[in-house]
């Protein structure tokens, strides 16, 4: 059957080769060409079972199996894949505080302009005295979280999913946790690819990447004080001039 | 191929069933008696990274054989032992056959004859017509794995099939051009492919 199918698989580039070349006209160099590629003989595909185990155990997308286990087996596995979204949320909570610690002490340069905007913002709605000032910042804190989470998060699930390559990548696709990054992948199939990037591109530019994603909570960040500062109303316009000048 | 991607068992099998006789002797050639073990470090890795991969079935031969070369020269490296040496293809036609049937035993003993002989040309022809025609890789495939352009590929394979052609045309004592110490493996190959016609 093998012979039969490895035949038929198209050995055509050899064939061609074997006819094709002068030297190979000479009739005995073609029986020692044939010998060589004659059909697998016994012994040459010993390996296959193991190789077939190597694929069952590596590979992801073993849902008709599944179904097929023990009820003890299909539990042990569901536990691990919960334990490996855990993973998951755990990863991209850690990313998210080393954005927050990267927002707070390494990067005051963008932090001291951004401090600087945000209050000045305020003290502009503040001067005008309207109710969107209340609304202003807040739309500034909400439109930060939305710029900043998707990224950092992300980037979490995207290590803890290559983190589990090894082992038990696929499953870990199939729990709820990682459904945005499939869907922001466009696909199970493509979560590799994308996180291949995504990983890539943090690693090569971590300062620009880190710094976008930081930058925004920290804009949040100062929007929100301001607007809690703007409340007393008192204490602004000493913060106020004190920072225009800066400008 | 896309259904062994996909989590194809028995696509797999056939995939393997496919490349596995000629990569085998490919490795067979390079590493000898420890070609199998090679094989089988090989197919672990394409089993492992089969998902990333892009292509079509020629595609997966080249890559399949680049990784299984790879593996081949740690596998040298660690032997500290230069590829191709004269014990590699002693091994190599002392290998027992494990062919039962008296049929598949002459082929065995053919296949064996004519990989030794194609093991005694230089290392690039010999790598060049092991791609070409026991892989079944065409010359940019060939050429890929080996790290070469096309061009120097073809001159390769081309002169190897040239020299194999001039061993086989000499009778087995008169080896000029051979070392005296693979006067056996010339002797056995000779009677193995006269089996073989």
């Amino acid at each position: 059957m093998s012979a039969y199918r490895s035949q038929r698989f198209g050995r055509s580039a050899a064939e061609r080769f074997r006819r094709g070349e002068s030297a190979a006209g000479d009739r005995a160099v073609q029986d020692l060409l044939a010998a060589v590629t004659a059909p697998a003989r016994d012994g040459e595909l010993d390996g296959e079972d193991a190789a077939v185990m190597a694929f069952r155990a590596a590979h992801l997308h073993a849902v008709p199996q599944l179904r097929r286990r023990s009820m003890i087996k299909a539990v042990l596995v569901k536990l691990l894949t919960t334990k490996i979204a855990a993973a998951g949320v755990t990863a991209a909570v850690a990313v998210g505080g080393v954005a927050a610690v990267a927002a707070t002490g390494h990067l005051p340069g963008p932090l001291g302009r951004h401090s600087t905007v945000a209050p000045a913002t305020s003290v502009a709605s503040s001067a005008s005295a309207d109710p969107t000032s209340q609304a202003h910042p807040t739309g500034r804190v909400n439109a930060g979280d939305h710029d900043a989470s998707p990224s950092p998060s992300l980037v979490g699930l995207c290590r803890a999913y290559t983190a589990g390559a090894g082992s038990e990548h696929g499953k870990a696709l199939e729990s709820p946790a990682f459904t945005i990054l499939i869907n922001t992948a466009g696909g199970k199939d493509k979560v590799d690819v994308y996180c291949a990037g995504l990983l890539a591109e943090q690693h090569e530019a971590p300062s620009s990447a880190d710094a976008a994603a930081s930058l925004a909570p920290a804009a949040a960040d100062h929007g929100g004080e301001a607007r809690r500062t703007e409340a007393p109303s008192a204490t602004h316009p000493t913060g106020a001039p004190s920072m225009h000048p800066g400008r | 191929m896309r259904a062994a991607q996909s989590g194809d068992e028995d696509a797999f099998r056939l995939l393997y069933r496919h490349v596995q006789p000629g990569l085998l002797r490919y490795l067979r050639v390079l590493v000898g008696e420890d070609a199998e073990d090679v094989a089988s470090e090989a197919w672990l890795q394409v089993v492992r990274d089969l998902a990333a991969f892009r292509g079509e079935l020629d595609g997966f031969r080249g890559w399949v054989a680049t990784i299984a070369r790879h593996r081949a020269l740690d596998h040298l490296r660690q032997q500290r032992r230069r590829p191709l040496s004269a014990a590699a293809i002693e091994q190599l036609v002392e290998v027992p056959s494990d062919a039962d049937t008296a049929g598949s035993a002459v082929a065995a003993i053919g296949t064996d004859a004519a990989l030794a002989l194609i093991a005694r040309l230089p290392p690039d022809q010999a790598e060049a017509v092991l791609l070409r025609v026991v892989v079944g890789l065409d010359a940019a495939g060939a050429a890929k794995v080996l790290g070469k352009r096309p061009g120097a590929l073809r001159t390769a394979a081309y002169r190897g099939l040239r020299t194999l052609a001039r061993m086989l045309a000499q009778p087995p004592d008169g080896t000029g051009q051979s070392r005296s110490s693979e006067h056996g493996v010339t002797e056995t190959g000779a009677r193995a492919l006269k089996e073989v016609r």
